[in-house]
């Protein structure tokens, strides 16, 4: 087998976008999207045209009958200057640099949540740290795996988007880099391995339980929170 | 100001599903330099007369939007006065080399319903602050930013130019934010054909502008 390569950068496909950019992705998706919008300015760029559609879309669709008040409310609102505006104030997030390898949408997600990113055990060479689950049961946490670390073959119930923060790794002899996004659904059945030299941390957004082949692991999961 | 300049003379017509008015789809000809000059206005001498004018075509389009994501009324004009102040506050931001003004406010109003959603249990927060958003969009030099500001316009007579019936399918991708199944579902449509009526303008969008960037470099 040749040496795993990258040959592509990795994102999801225009359809997703297309749902970021409407606001119709599922929390933990936008997230992830936005921190991959973050790290790759060719991808920012590209939201930011599919932006100019929407934008051209809405300035052009047909309005809503605004109440009497709206245009008196939005006067005085403009002139109290006492009122105080959050939008105003630079966050901490974006004051502070925090660890490298976090994105400014993670900071700022964590810093509004009042969350602070809680490593846990979850199996030799790995830990999790779980930031948010959803009713529906979408769950977003990160994941670090030590170099040279090899994930259980596994599959999804859903969608599984793993962002590579730090590090990489590879599947079979596709490679996965800082800055990518790995789509997998329910049809995929994958064994991701971490490349050596460096440990990786990825931000992970799924839906369902990972299905896994080994009967130990299916026992093990309500504990490893997987 | 009295209160009278922000409100329009005439009422937006009510919201409608868009299983469309196509005439409704189309870049407004001439919208993006005339919000140019209003925002620049708006910036550079305070004119709240230009404001409201901003303030009279957008708010009815963006209440509009938010009621068609589940948003009351109330709710949605809540919003929408929150974007509103952000941009008069922040209009020094805005920067028409970067971005259409609707295209800033439409991202603007996405991130504050987020926000909104955060704030009341219903979403994880993911971009608090409003109007720095499209300041993320790289850009690296005022001759890239020229360059930037007529593939916008390219975008926008590409878009125009369209036929309906791919107007109607990035509408309600793009705009309503419904998956290629669902709008197969809504239209009737073939789910293939679907994908590439979404597909096909998305990609002569892109390589059109995808030319123009790079004819300047």
């Amino acid at each position: 087998m040749n040496s795993p390569a990258h040959n592509v950068e990795h994102t999801v496909d225009e359809e997703w976008l297309a749902s970021y950019v409407a606001g119709s992705l599922s929390d933990a998706k936008s997230l992830v999207v936005a921190c991959q919008a973050s790290m790759r300015p060719d991808l920012a760029r590209h939201i930011a045209e599919l932006e100019h559609v929407g934008g051209a879309l809405m300035e052009s669709s047909s309005g809503a009958e605004v109440s009497v008040e709206f245009f008196d409310k939005l006067v005085g609102a403009l002139e109290d200057n006492s009122e105080r505006d959050d939008v105003l104030q630079l966050s901490e997030a974006d004051k502070s640099e925090g660890e490298v390898w976090e994105p400014l949408p993670l900071r700022r997600y964590l810093e509004t949540a009042g969350a602070e990113i809680d490593w846990r055990f979850a199996g030799p060479g790995v830990e999790r740290a779980p930031l948010a689950q959803t009713e529906d049961g979408e769950r977003l946490y990160l994941l670090k795996a030590r170099a040279g670390f090899s994930m259980p073959i596994h599959s999804h119930h859903g969608e599984e988007w793993t962002l590579i923060l730090k590090g990489s790794y590879h599947v079979n002899d596709e490679r996965f880099i800082v800055g990518d996004l790995h789509r997998e659904d329910e049809t995929c059945t994958h064994q991701p391995i971490v490349d050596d030299g460096e440990e990786c941390i990825c931000l992970v957004a799924i839906e369902g339980k990972l299905k896994f082949k080994q009967t130990l692991l299916k026992a093990l999961q309500p504990l490893l929170g997987v | 100001m009295r209160a009278e300049m922000l409100r329009p003379a005439r009422r937006a017509e009510p919201a409608r599903r868009s299983t469309l008015g196509l005439a409704e789809v189309s870049a407004l000809p001439g919208r993006t330099e005339k919000d140019a000059e209003l925002m620049w206005r708006v910036k550079a001498e305070r004119d709240r007369s230009a404001f409201s004018e901003l303030a009279e075509h957008y708010a009815p389009r963006l209440v509009a939007w938010l009621i068609n994501r589940g948003e009351s009324r109330p709710t949605a004009e809540d919003i929408v006065q929150d974007v509103l102040v952000a941009v008069w506050r922040k209009a020094s931001l805005f920067d028409e080399n970067k971005a259409s003004f609707s295209a800033w406010v439409f991202r603007a109003t996405r991130n504050k319903w987020i926000d909104h959603q955060r704030r009341h249990g219903r979403v994880l927060p993911v971009e608090p602050d409003l109007m720095n958003a499209l300041a993320d969009a790289p850009q690296d030099s005022a001759e890239k930013g020229v360059e930037r500001a007529q593939a916008i316009d390219a975008l926008r007579q590409e878009l125009a130019l369209l036929p309906p019936e791919q107007k109607q399918m990035l509408f309600l991708a793009f705009f309503e934010g419904l998956s290629h199944s669902q709008i197969a579902a809504r239209t009737g449509v073939a789910l293939g054909t679907v994908k590439s009526r979404i597909r096909a303008p998305l990609m002569n969008l892109r390589v059109k502008l995808g030319k123009f960037e790079g004819a300047g470099q």
